[in-house]
Protein backbone atom coordinates (compact mmCIF):
# COMPACT_ATOMS: atom_id res chain seq x y z
CA UNK A 1 0.00 0.00 0.00
CA UNK A 2 1.93 3.44 -1.07
CA UNK A 3 1.79 6.18 0.68
CA UNK A 4 -1.13 8.75 -0.51
CA UNK A 5 -0.78 10.81 -3.22
CA UNK A 6 -1.93 14.27 -3.11
CA UNK A 7 -4.79 14.06 -5.44
CA UNK A 8 -8.67 13.56 -5.11
CA UNK A 9 -9.32 11.04 -7.60
CA UNK A 10 -9.27 7.61 -6.20
CA UNK A 11 -6.84 5.23 -7.23
CA UNK A 12 -6.76 1.12 -7.12
CA UNK A 13 -4.18 -0.87 -5.05
CA UNK A 14 -3.50 -3.18 -7.57
CA UNK A 15 -2.71 -6.27 -4.68
CA UNK A 16 -6.66 -6.02 -5.01
CA UNK A 17 -7.28 -6.70 -8.51
CA UNK A 18 -7.66 -10.49 -8.25
CA UNK A 19 -10.69 -10.17 -6.08
CA UNK A 20 -14.47 -10.07 -8.26
CA UNK A 21 -16.02 -9.39 -4.57
CA UNK A 22 -14.65 -6.09 -4.35
CA UNK A 23 -11.30 -4.07 -4.80
CA UNK A 24 -9.21 -1.01 -2.76
CA UNK A 25 -9.09 2.31 -3.72
CA UNK A 26 -6.99 5.22 -2.41
CA UNK A 27 -7.74 8.83 -2.07
CA UNK A 28 -6.49 11.58 -0.18
CA UNK A 29 -4.68 9.04 2.12
CA UNK A 30 -8.13 7.24 2.89
CA UNK A 31 -8.35 3.82 2.01
CA UNK A 32 -11.36 2.37 0.75
CA UNK A 33 -13.17 -0.83 -0.58
CA UNK A 34 -15.65 -1.33 -2.80
CA UNK A 35 -18.50 -4.44 -2.15
CA UNK A 36 -19.79 -6.00 -5.63
CA UNK A 37 -23.24 -7.58 -5.83
CA UNK A 38 -22.28 -11.28 -5.81
CA UNK A 39 -20.76 -10.13 -2.18
CA UNK A 40 -22.80 -7.48 -1.03
CA UNK A 41 -25.54 -10.56 0.51
CA UNK A 42 -22.84 -12.50 2.46
CA UNK A 43 -21.60 -9.10 3.68
CA UNK A 44 -24.57 -7.67 4.83
CA UNK A 45 -25.07 -11.47 6.62
CA UNK A 46 -21.73 -11.22 7.79
CA UNK A 47 -21.93 -7.81 9.33
CA UNK A 48 -24.74 -8.71 11.19
CA UNK A 49 -23.03 -11.35 13.26
CA UNK A 50 -21.79 -11.35 16.94
CA UNK A 51 -18.22 -12.52 15.10
CA UNK A 52 -17.93 -9.58 13.21
CA UNK A 53 -18.60 -6.91 15.75
CA UNK A 54 -16.31 -8.74 18.32
CA UNK A 55 -13.51 -9.31 15.61
CA UNK A 56 -13.36 -5.54 15.05
CA UNK A 57 -13.60 -4.70 19.03
CA UNK A 58 -10.98 -7.42 20.03
CA UNK A 59 -8.70 -5.46 16.80
CA UNK A 60 -8.49 -9.47 14.85
CA UNK A 61 -10.48 -7.83 12.08
CA UNK A 62 -9.83 -4.52 10.61
CA UNK A 63 -12.22 -1.82 11.15
CA UNK A 64 -14.77 -0.56 7.93
CA UNK A 65 -17.45 2.24 7.95
CA UNK A 66 -19.58 2.57 5.43
CA UNK A 67 -19.40 5.43 3.35
CA UNK A 68 -20.95 6.84 0.40
CA UNK A 69 -21.11 5.32 -3.20
CA UNK A 70 -20.09 8.87 -4.21
CA UNK A 71 -16.64 8.99 -2.34
CA UNK A 72 -14.94 6.97 -5.39
CA UNK A 73 -16.07 9.48 -8.16
CA UNK A 74 -18.04 6.69 -9.98
CA UNK A 75 -14.40 4.25 -9.76
CA UNK A 76 -15.58 1.15 -8.97
CA UNK A 77 -18.62 1.10 -10.81
CA UNK A 78 -19.95 -2.58 -10.29
CA UNK A 79 -19.86 -1.34 -6.48
CA UNK A 80 -22.96 -2.08 -4.34
CA UNK A 81 -22.00 -0.43 -1.36
CA UNK A 82 -18.27 1.31 -0.54
CA UNK A 83 -16.53 0.92 3.18
CA UNK A 84 -13.47 2.54 4.57
CA UNK A 85 -10.82 1.20 6.52
CA UNK A 86 -8.57 2.40 8.54
CA UNK A 87 -5.22 3.07 7.13
CA UNK A 88 -2.63 0.68 8.08
CA UNK A 89 0.92 2.08 9.68
CA UNK A 90 3.09 -0.36 7.59
CA UNK A 91 2.20 -2.93 4.76
CA UNK A 92 4.36 -5.68 5.33
CA UNK A 93 4.39 -9.13 3.62
CA UNK A 94 5.41 -12.76 4.51
CA UNK A 95 8.72 -12.78 2.85
CA UNK A 96 9.34 -10.19 5.12
CA UNK A 97 8.34 -12.10 8.01
CA UNK A 98 10.90 -14.49 10.33
CA UNK A 99 9.75 -17.58 11.19
CA UNK A 100 8.25 -16.38 14.57
CA UNK A 101 5.66 -13.68 12.53
CA UNK A 102 4.98 -15.97 10.20
CA UNK A 103 3.97 -18.88 12.49
CA UNK A 104 1.98 -16.41 14.55
CA UNK A 105 0.34 -15.45 11.58
CA UNK A 106 -0.75 -19.07 10.93
CA UNK A 107 -1.89 -19.25 14.10
CA UNK A 108 -3.90 -16.44 14.02
CA UNK A 109 -5.31 -17.10 10.89
CA UNK A 110 -6.71 -20.94 12.20
CA UNK A 111 -8.37 -19.64 15.07
CA UNK A 112 -10.05 -16.79 13.18
CA UNK A 113 -11.34 -19.46 10.98
CA UNK A 114 -12.51 -21.71 13.69
CA UNK A 115 -14.03 -18.67 15.70
CA UNK A 116 -16.07 -17.87 12.47
CA UNK A 117 -17.02 -21.63 11.56
CA UNK A 118 -18.55 -21.64 15.25
CA UNK A 119 -20.93 -18.27 13.84
CA UNK A 120 -21.70 -19.66 10.74
CA UNK A 121 -19.08 -17.81 8.69
CA UNK A 122 -16.46 -19.07 6.71
CA UNK A 123 -13.48 -18.18 5.03
CA UNK A 124 -13.16 -18.38 1.05
CA UNK A 125 -9.38 -17.96 1.07
CA UNK A 126 -6.10 -18.41 2.93
CA UNK A 127 -3.92 -15.75 1.96
CA UNK A 128 -1.09 -14.81 4.15
CA UNK A 129 -1.33 -11.13 2.39
CA UNK A 130 -4.74 -10.95 3.58
CA UNK A 131 -3.06 -10.88 7.66
CA UNK A 132 -0.99 -7.87 8.32
CA UNK A 133 0.43 -6.69 11.84
CA UNK A 134 0.55 -3.44 13.56
CA UNK A 135 3.47 -3.98 16.21
CA UNK A 136 3.52 -7.71 17.04
CA UNK A 137 -0.61 -7.98 16.44
CA UNK A 138 -1.37 -9.90 13.48
CA UNK A 139 -4.90 -8.75 12.45
CA UNK A 140 -7.10 -9.78 9.39
CA UNK A 141 -7.91 -6.83 6.97
CA UNK A 142 -9.78 -8.37 3.70
CA UNK A 143 -13.20 -8.08 4.88
CA UNK A 144 -14.47 -9.74 1.96
CA UNK A 145 -12.88 -13.36 2.67
CA UNK A 146 -15.71 -13.66 5.42
CA UNK A 147 -18.29 -15.09 3.48
CA UNK A 148 -21.87 -17.13 4.93
CA UNK A 149 -21.16 -21.29 5.81
CA UNK A 150 -22.75 -23.44 3.90
CA UNK A 151 -23.48 -26.76 5.14
CA UNK A 152 -21.06 -29.03 4.20
CA UNK A 153 -18.78 -26.76 1.62
CA UNK A 154 -15.64 -27.51 1.02
CA UNK A 155 -12.22 -25.33 2.19
CA UNK A 156 -11.53 -23.58 -0.28
CA UNK A 157 -8.15 -21.88 1.41
CA UNK A 158 -7.19 -25.29 2.02
CA UNK A 159 -4.19 -25.58 -0.36
CA UNK A 160 -3.56 -21.87 -0.27
CA UNK A 161 -3.26 -22.21 3.58
CA UNK A 162 -0.65 -25.41 2.86
CA UNK A 163 1.69 -23.43 0.12
CA UNK A 164 1.74 -19.65 2.07
CA UNK A 165 1.71 -20.58 5.62
CA UNK A 166 2.69 -25.12 6.47
CA UNK A 167 4.95 -25.18 3.91
CA UNK A 168 7.04 -22.55 4.51
CA UNK A 169 6.99 -23.29 7.98
CA UNK A 170 7.81 -26.93 7.69
CA UNK A 171 10.86 -25.76 5.20
CA UNK A 172 12.45 -23.83 8.42
CA UNK A 173 11.39 -26.28 11.09
CA UNK A 174 11.92 -30.12 9.38
CA UNK A 175 14.46 -28.61 6.64
CA UNK A 176 16.49 -25.75 8.39
CA UNK A 177 15.95 -23.10 5.53
CA UNK A 178 14.55 -19.55 5.35
CA UNK A 179 11.69 -19.21 3.79
CA UNK A 180 12.15 -15.59 3.19
CA UNK A 181 14.10 -15.78 -0.34
CA UNK A 182 12.25 -18.75 -1.74
CA UNK A 183 8.61 -16.93 -0.82
CA UNK A 184 9.62 -13.31 -2.32
CA UNK A 185 10.58 -15.32 -5.41
CA UNK A 186 7.34 -17.49 -5.90
CA UNK A 187 5.29 -14.62 -4.34
CA UNK A 188 2.59 -17.44 -3.20
CA UNK A 189 4.97 -19.46 -0.92
CA UNK A 190 5.91 -23.20 -0.99
CA UNK A 191 3.44 -25.83 -3.00
CA UNK A 192 3.15 -29.09 -1.47
CA UNK A 193 5.08 -30.74 -4.52
CA UNK A 194 7.85 -28.56 -3.61
CA UNK A 195 8.51 -29.16 0.25
CA UNK A 196 7.63 -33.10 -0.43
CA UNK A 197 10.83 -33.35 -2.06
CA UNK A 198 12.82 -31.91 0.32
CA UNK A 199 11.57 -33.47 3.76
CA UNK A 200 14.18 -36.03 5.05
CA UNK A 201 12.55 -39.47 5.16
CA UNK A 202 11.61 -39.26 8.54
CA UNK A 203 8.96 -36.48 8.59
CA UNK A 204 7.31 -38.61 5.76
CA UNK A 205 6.45 -40.97 8.12
CA UNK A 206 4.45 -38.94 9.70
CA UNK A 207 0.45 -38.50 10.26
CA UNK A 208 0.77 -35.36 9.57
CA UNK A 209 3.30 -34.63 6.25
CA UNK A 210 1.39 -37.95 4.96
CA UNK A 211 -1.91 -36.17 4.78
CA UNK A 212 -1.08 -32.50 4.36
CA UNK A 213 1.99 -32.83 2.28
CA UNK A 214 2.24 -36.43 0.76
CA UNK A 215 -1.48 -37.29 -0.27
CA UNK A 216 -2.01 -33.50 -1.11
CA UNK A 217 0.38 -34.02 -3.51
CA UNK A 218 -0.15 -37.34 -4.81
CA UNK A 219 -4.06 -36.35 -5.67
CA UNK A 220 -2.82 -33.41 -7.78
CA UNK A 221 -0.78 -35.81 -9.24
CA UNK A 222 -3.42 -38.35 -10.11
CA UNK A 223 -5.94 -35.77 -11.64
CA UNK A 224 -5.45 -36.28 -15.57
CA UNK A 225 -7.30 -34.01 -18.21
CA UNK A 226 -10.73 -35.11 -18.71
CA UNK A 227 -10.86 -37.64 -16.17
CA UNK A 228 -11.28 -38.16 -12.29
CA UNK A 229 -13.78 -36.29 -10.21
CA UNK A 230 -15.08 -32.57 -10.72
CA UNK A 231 -15.79 -29.56 -8.69
CA UNK A 232 -19.50 -30.13 -8.60
CA UNK A 233 -18.91 -34.18 -7.32
CA UNK A 234 -16.47 -33.02 -4.69
CA UNK A 235 -18.78 -30.37 -3.76
CA UNK A 236 -21.78 -33.12 -4.23
CA UNK A 237 -19.53 -35.37 -1.65
CA UNK A 238 -18.62 -32.21 0.76
CA UNK A 239 -16.66 -32.12 3.89
CA UNK A 240 -18.80 -32.17 7.07
CA UNK A 241 -18.73 -29.25 9.49
CA UNK A 242 -16.91 -31.60 12.55
CA UNK A 243 -14.62 -32.59 9.97
CA UNK A 244 -13.71 -29.06 8.58
CA UNK A 245 -13.56 -27.95 11.96
CA UNK A 246 -10.96 -30.94 13.32
CA UNK A 247 -8.85 -30.47 10.20
CA UNK A 248 -8.52 -26.86 11.26
CA UNK A 249 -7.23 -27.59 15.15
CA UNK A 250 -5.17 -30.35 14.06
CA UNK A 251 -3.28 -28.21 11.85
CA UNK A 252 -3.30 -25.50 14.36
CA UNK A 253 -1.56 -28.26 17.06
CA UNK A 254 0.67 -29.24 14.45
CA UNK A 255 2.12 -25.63 13.86
CA UNK A 256 1.85 -24.70 17.52
CA UNK A 257 4.59 -27.73 17.88
CA UNK A 258 6.45 -26.10 15.24
CA UNK A 259 10.02 -24.53 16.19
CA UNK A 260 12.78 -23.48 13.78
CA UNK A 261 15.71 -26.36 13.23
CA UNK A 262 18.82 -26.08 14.77
CA UNK A 263 17.81 -23.25 17.24
CA UNK A 264 17.30 -24.11 20.53
CA UNK A 265 15.77 -22.22 23.22
CA UNK A 266 18.97 -20.66 24.24
CA UNK A 267 19.26 -18.70 20.68
CA UNK A 268 15.77 -16.66 21.38
CA UNK A 269 16.04 -16.57 25.20
CA UNK A 270 15.08 -13.86 26.95
CA UNK A 271 16.91 -10.26 24.98
CA UNK A 272 16.90 -8.37 28.69
CA UNK A 273 19.36 -11.25 30.06
CA UNK A 274 21.52 -10.02 27.15
CA UNK A 275 20.82 -6.49 27.66
CA UNK A 276 20.37 -6.05 31.26
CA UNK A 277 23.89 -3.73 31.51
CA UNK A 278 23.87 -0.94 29.14
CA UNK A 279 27.66 0.83 29.18
CA UNK A 280 27.90 4.12 29.29
CA UNK A 281 28.37 4.60 25.61
CA UNK A 282 25.23 2.58 25.02
CA UNK A 283 23.56 5.36 27.32
CA UNK A 284 24.77 8.22 25.46
CA UNK A 285 23.93 6.80 22.67
CA UNK A 286 20.40 6.22 23.63
CA UNK A 287 19.97 9.85 24.72
CA UNK A 288 21.53 11.24 21.31
CA UNK A 289 18.77 9.03 19.68
CA UNK A 290 15.97 10.14 22.69
CA UNK A 291 16.74 13.71 21.89
CA UNK A 292 16.72 13.48 17.65
CA UNK A 293 12.64 11.80 18.31
CA UNK A 294 12.01 14.40 20.74
CA UNK A 295 13.24 17.36 19.29
CA UNK A 296 11.70 16.19 15.42
CA UNK A 297 8.79 14.47 16.52
CA UNK A 298 8.41 12.43 13.41
CA UNK A 299 5.49 9.87 13.90
CA UNK A 300 7.09 7.24 11.96
CA UNK A 301 10.65 5.96 12.37
CA UNK A 302 12.52 3.31 10.05
CA UNK A 303 15.30 1.54 12.37
CA UNK A 304 17.30 -0.35 9.46
CA UNK A 305 19.49 -2.06 11.48
CA UNK A 306 17.02 -2.72 14.27
CA UNK A 307 19.23 -5.72 15.87
CA UNK A 308 16.38 -6.42 18.91
CA UNK A 309 14.83 -3.26 18.73
CA UNK A 310 16.94 -1.64 21.60
CA UNK A 311 16.81 1.62 20.10
CA UNK A 312 12.72 1.11 18.40
CA UNK A 313 12.01 1.21 22.36
CA UNK A 314 14.50 3.82 22.75
CA UNK A 315 12.39 6.42 19.58
CA UNK A 316 8.97 4.88 21.03
CA UNK A 317 9.93 6.35 24.58
CA UNK A 318 10.89 9.76 22.78
CA UNK A 319 7.49 10.16 21.66
CA UNK A 320 7.27 8.38 18.02
CA UNK A 321 4.03 6.56 16.69
CA UNK A 322 5.55 3.95 15.50
CA UNK A 323 8.75 1.92 14.57
CA UNK A 324 9.58 -0.20 11.71
CA UNK A 325 12.48 -1.88 11.57
CA UNK A 326 14.92 -3.96 9.32
CA UNK A 327 17.20 -6.75 10.12
CA UNK A 328 19.12 -8.99 8.09
CA UNK A 329 19.80 -11.15 11.54
CA UNK A 330 16.76 -13.64 11.99
CA UNK A 331 17.78 -14.84 15.71
CA UNK A 332 17.73 -10.35 16.51
CA UNK A 333 14.82 -10.18 14.67
CA UNK A 334 13.17 -13.01 16.92
CA UNK A 335 14.44 -10.67 19.90
CA UNK A 336 12.63 -8.16 18.02
CA UNK A 337 9.31 -9.59 17.56
CA UNK A 338 9.26 -10.60 21.11
CA UNK A 339 10.55 -7.13 22.78
CA UNK A 340 7.49 -5.80 20.67
CA UNK A 341 5.03 -8.78 21.97
CA UNK A 342 6.07 -8.46 25.62
CA UNK A 343 6.21 -4.38 26.01
CA UNK A 344 3.14 -4.29 23.40
CA UNK A 345 5.41 -1.90 21.72
CA UNK A 346 4.31 -0.37 18.13
CA UNK A 347 7.01 -1.52 16.80
CA UNK A 348 7.40 -4.14 13.57
CA UNK A 349 10.68 -5.79 13.25
CA UNK A 350 11.16 -7.06 9.51
CA UNK A 351 13.34 -9.06 7.59
CA UNK A 352 15.59 -7.05 4.92
CA UNK A 353 18.80 -7.73 2.69
CA UNK A 354 20.04 -4.26 3.06
CA UNK A 355 21.74 -4.31 -0.38
CA UNK A 356 18.70 -6.18 -2.16
CA UNK A 357 15.57 -4.69 -0.59
CA UNK A 358 11.93 -6.04 -1.63
CA UNK A 359 11.05 -5.13 -5.07
CA UNK A 360 8.13 -4.22 -6.43
CA UNK A 361 6.61 -7.72 -8.09
CA UNK A 362 3.23 -9.50 -8.85
CA UNK A 363 1.21 -9.26 -11.66
CA UNK A 364 2.64 -5.95 -13.85
CA UNK A 365 4.76 -5.41 -11.25
CA UNK A 366 2.23 -3.70 -8.72
CA UNK A 367 0.69 -6.52 -7.03
CA UNK A 368 3.16 -5.98 -3.95
CA UNK A 369 4.70 -2.95 -3.41
CA UNK A 370 8.64 -2.77 -3.10
CA UNK A 371 10.58 -1.06 -0.11
CA UNK A 372 10.65 1.85 -1.61
CA UNK A 373 7.51 2.36 -2.77
CA UNK A 374 6.35 1.87 0.61
CA UNK A 375 8.80 4.53 1.92
CA UNK A 376 7.44 7.23 3.64
CA UNK A 377 9.11 7.36 7.24
CA UNK A 378 9.11 10.73 8.83
CA UNK A 379 12.13 9.89 10.71
CA UNK A 380 15.22 7.33 10.06
CA UNK A 381 17.86 5.81 12.36
CA UNK A 382 20.82 3.91 10.94
CA UNK A 383 23.27 2.80 14.15
CA UNK A 384 26.47 1.11 13.08
CA UNK A 385 25.28 0.17 9.44
CA UNK A 386 26.78 2.18 6.85
CA UNK A 387 30.02 -0.09 7.38
CA UNK A 388 28.23 -3.21 6.60
CA UNK A 389 26.53 -1.37 3.10
CA UNK A 390 29.54 0.27 2.12
CA UNK A 391 32.14 -2.65 2.87
CA UNK A 392 30.26 -5.52 3.90
CA UNK A 393 28.87 -5.16 0.40
CA UNK A 394 30.68 -2.67 -1.51
CA UNK A 395 27.88 0.16 -1.84
CA UNK A 396 29.88 3.20 -2.65
CA UNK A 397 29.49 5.51 0.15
CA UNK A 398 28.11 8.64 -1.55
CA UNK A 399 25.23 5.81 -2.76
CA UNK A 400 25.07 4.51 1.11
CA UNK A 401 24.63 7.99 2.31
CA UNK A 402 22.07 9.35 -0.27
CA UNK A 403 20.28 5.72 0.11
CA UNK A 404 19.68 6.44 3.75
CA UNK A 405 18.88 10.51 3.45
CA UNK A 406 16.21 9.24 0.68
CA UNK A 407 14.37 7.18 2.96
CA UNK A 408 13.28 10.11 5.38
CA UNK A 409 13.50 13.62 5.90
CA UNK A 410 15.81 13.80 9.19
CA UNK A 411 17.35 11.15 11.02
CA UNK A 412 20.46 9.64 12.98
CA UNK A 413 23.48 7.77 11.05
CA UNK A 414 26.43 6.26 13.03
CA UNK A 415 29.48 6.14 11.52
CA UNK A 416 31.95 3.84 11.92
CA UNK A 417 35.73 4.42 11.60
CA UNK A 418 37.55 1.81 9.89
CA UNK A 419 39.99 1.39 12.97
CA UNK A 420 36.66 0.20 15.11
CA UNK A 421 36.69 -3.84 15.78
CA UNK A 422 33.91 -4.12 14.05
CA UNK A 423 34.70 -2.29 10.96
CA UNK A 424 38.23 -4.85 11.22
CA UNK A 425 36.33 -8.06 11.39
CA UNK A 426 34.87 -7.28 8.32
CA UNK A 427 38.10 -6.46 6.40
CA UNK A 428 39.90 -9.56 7.97
CA UNK A 429 39.24 -11.67 5.06
CA UNK A 430 39.24 -9.25 2.53
CA UNK A 431 41.35 -7.08 0.29
CA UNK A 432 40.91 -3.36 1.92
CA UNK A 433 39.93 -1.56 -1.75
CA UNK A 434 37.19 1.27 0.52
CA UNK A 435 39.64 4.45 0.50
CA UNK A 436 36.67 6.70 0.24
CA UNK A 437 35.39 5.01 3.67
CA UNK A 438 36.30 7.78 5.64
CA UNK A 439 34.79 9.99 8.22
CA UNK A 440 35.82 13.69 6.43
CA UNK A 441 34.19 11.84 2.96
CA UNK A 442 30.83 10.43 4.60
CA UNK A 443 30.32 13.87 6.00
CA UNK A 444 31.06 15.57 2.53
CA UNK A 445 28.41 13.07 1.44
CA UNK A 446 25.54 13.91 3.87
CA UNK A 447 26.42 17.50 4.15
CA UNK A 448 25.80 17.52 0.29
CA UNK A 449 21.96 16.64 0.80
CA UNK A 450 21.54 17.47 4.21
CA UNK A 451 22.17 20.00 6.82
CA UNK A 452 24.21 18.54 10.18
CA UNK A 453 22.40 19.20 12.93
CA UNK A 454 24.04 17.80 15.95
CA UNK A 455 27.26 15.75 16.10
CA UNK A 456 28.11 13.69 18.60
CA UNK A 457 31.42 10.71 19.10
CA UNK A 458 30.01 7.63 20.68
CA UNK A 459 32.55 5.42 21.57
CA UNK A 460 36.00 5.34 22.37
CA UNK A 461 37.17 4.04 18.90
CA UNK A 462 35.74 7.36 17.32
CA UNK A 463 31.95 6.02 16.16
CA UNK A 464 30.65 9.41 14.99
CA UNK A 465 26.35 9.98 15.53
CA UNK A 466 24.96 12.65 13.12
CA UNK A 467 21.58 13.99 13.17
CA UNK A 468 20.72 15.53 9.72
CA UNK A 469 18.17 17.30 7.93
CA UNK A 470 17.59 16.43 4.21
CA UNK A 471 17.92 19.96 2.13
CA UNK A 472 14.36 20.75 0.79
CA UNK A 473 13.41 19.42 -2.69
CA UNK A 474 11.65 22.12 -3.98
CA UNK B 1 10.71 -56.41 13.20
CA UNK B 2 10.09 -56.25 9.91
CA UNK B 3 9.09 -53.32 8.19
CA UNK B 4 4.74 -53.71 8.66
CA UNK B 5 5.71 -53.80 12.15
CA UNK B 6 7.82 -50.81 12.08
CA UNK B 7 5.71 -48.91 10.10
CA UNK B 8 2.34 -50.26 12.79
CA UNK B 9 4.73 -49.01 15.47
CA UNK B 10 5.63 -46.08 13.93
CA UNK B 11 2.71 -44.28 13.21
CA UNK B 12 -0.32 -46.44 15.21
CA UNK B 13 -3.15 -48.31 13.07
CA UNK B 14 -5.29 -45.66 11.82
CA UNK B 15 -2.24 -43.31 10.63
CA UNK B 16 -0.89 -46.88 8.85
CA UNK B 17 -3.98 -47.59 7.04
CA UNK B 18 -3.56 -43.86 5.81
CA UNK B 19 0.08 -44.60 4.51
CA UNK B 20 -1.08 -47.26 2.93
CA UNK B 21 -3.91 -45.41 0.81
CA UNK B 22 -1.43 -42.58 0.08
CA UNK B 23 0.72 -45.29 -1.26
CA UNK B 24 -1.72 -46.62 -3.48
CA UNK B 25 -2.79 -43.56 -4.71
CA UNK B 26 1.16 -42.81 -5.49
CA UNK B 27 1.15 -45.68 -7.51
CA UNK B 28 -1.48 -43.36 -9.99
CA UNK B 29 1.39 -40.49 -9.72
CA UNK B 30 2.05 -39.35 -12.68
CA UNK B 31 3.43 -35.28 -13.57
CA UNK B 32 0.50 -32.64 -13.21
CA UNK B 33 -1.15 -31.96 -15.95
CA UNK B 34 -1.04 -28.08 -16.77
CA UNK B 35 -4.49 -27.49 -17.37
CA UNK B 36 -5.78 -28.47 -14.15
CA UNK B 37 -6.53 -26.40 -11.35
CA UNK B 38 -3.46 -26.76 -8.61
CA UNK B 39 -5.72 -26.55 -6.25
CA UNK B 40 -7.86 -30.32 -7.14
CA UNK B 41 -5.79 -32.11 -4.80
CA UNK B 42 -6.66 -30.12 -2.05
CA UNK B 43 -10.24 -30.56 -2.68
CA UNK B 44 -10.16 -34.37 -3.32
CA UNK B 45 -8.21 -34.87 -0.18
CA UNK B 46 -10.77 -32.71 1.82
CA UNK B 47 -13.17 -35.06 0.25
CA UNK B 48 -11.32 -38.55 1.43
CA UNK B 49 -11.07 -36.97 5.09
CA UNK B 50 -15.08 -36.42 4.89
CA UNK B 51 -15.23 -40.22 5.49
CA UNK B 52 -16.38 -42.88 3.96
CA UNK B 53 -18.77 -41.46 2.16
CA UNK B 54 -16.84 -39.18 0.48
CA UNK B 55 -13.65 -41.88 -0.23
CA UNK B 56 -16.75 -44.07 -1.77
CA UNK B 57 -17.26 -40.58 -4.75
CA UNK B 58 -13.78 -40.16 -5.16
CA UNK B 59 -13.45 -43.92 -5.41
CA UNK B 60 -15.98 -44.36 -7.46
CA UNK B 61 -14.50 -42.11 -10.27
CA UNK B 62 -10.75 -43.52 -9.68
CA UNK B 63 -12.79 -46.92 -10.38
CA UNK B 64 -14.25 -46.06 -13.56
CA UNK B 65 -10.97 -44.31 -14.64
CA UNK B 66 -9.47 -47.96 -13.72
CA UNK B 67 -11.94 -49.62 -15.92
CA UNK B 68 -11.67 -47.46 -18.81
CA UNK B 69 -7.84 -48.04 -19.22
CA UNK B 70 -8.87 -51.91 -19.39
CA UNK B 71 -11.24 -51.22 -21.83
CA UNK B 72 -8.88 -49.32 -24.06
CA UNK B 73 -6.80 -52.26 -23.47
CA UNK B 74 -3.92 -50.95 -20.81
CA UNK B 75 -3.30 -47.27 -22.60
CA UNK B 76 -3.59 -45.04 -20.07
CA UNK B 77 -6.05 -41.82 -19.54
CA UNK B 78 -3.31 -39.38 -20.04
CA UNK B 79 -1.44 -40.54 -23.54
CA UNK B 80 -3.63 -38.83 -25.58
CA UNK B 81 -2.80 -34.97 -24.43
CA UNK B 82 0.49 -33.71 -24.05
CA UNK B 83 2.95 -30.80 -24.81
CA UNK B 84 1.72 -30.55 -28.22
CA UNK B 85 -2.24 -29.80 -26.53
CA UNK B 86 -3.16 -26.24 -27.40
Amino acid sequence: MAKPTPRSEPTRIEGSFRDPAGQIFQKDGHIYRTVNAPAAEDFAFVQNTDFYANAIVEKRLIDAQQVPLHVLNGHGPEASCVIEHPRLPFVSYPYEWTFRMLKTAALFHLDFHIDALAEGITLVDASAYNVQFIGASPIFIDTLSLRRYEPGALWTGYKQFCDQFLNPLLLQSYVGLHHNAWYRGSQEGITAGEIRKLLPARRKLSRRVLTHVTLQDSLQKTTRKGSGPNLDTLQAAGLPLPVFKKTLAGLRDWIAELEPKNAGPTEWSDYAKSNSYAPQEEVLKQEFVAGFVRREKPPQVWDLGCNSGAYAAVCLEAGADYVVGFDSDHGALDLAYSRARDEQLKFLPLFLDIANPAPSQGWAQRERYGLQERAGADGVIALALIHHMSIGRNVPLAEAVAWLVGLAPRGVIEFVPRNDPMVQELLRFREDVFPNYTEVNFLQELQRLASVERCQTSSSTGRLLVEFSRHSRD
Amino acid sequence: MNLGEFVLDRLGTGAASLAGIAFLIMCWEQPAHAYLDPGAGSLILQVLMGGLAGAAVVGKVYWKNLMARFRRGGKTANTDHGETDA
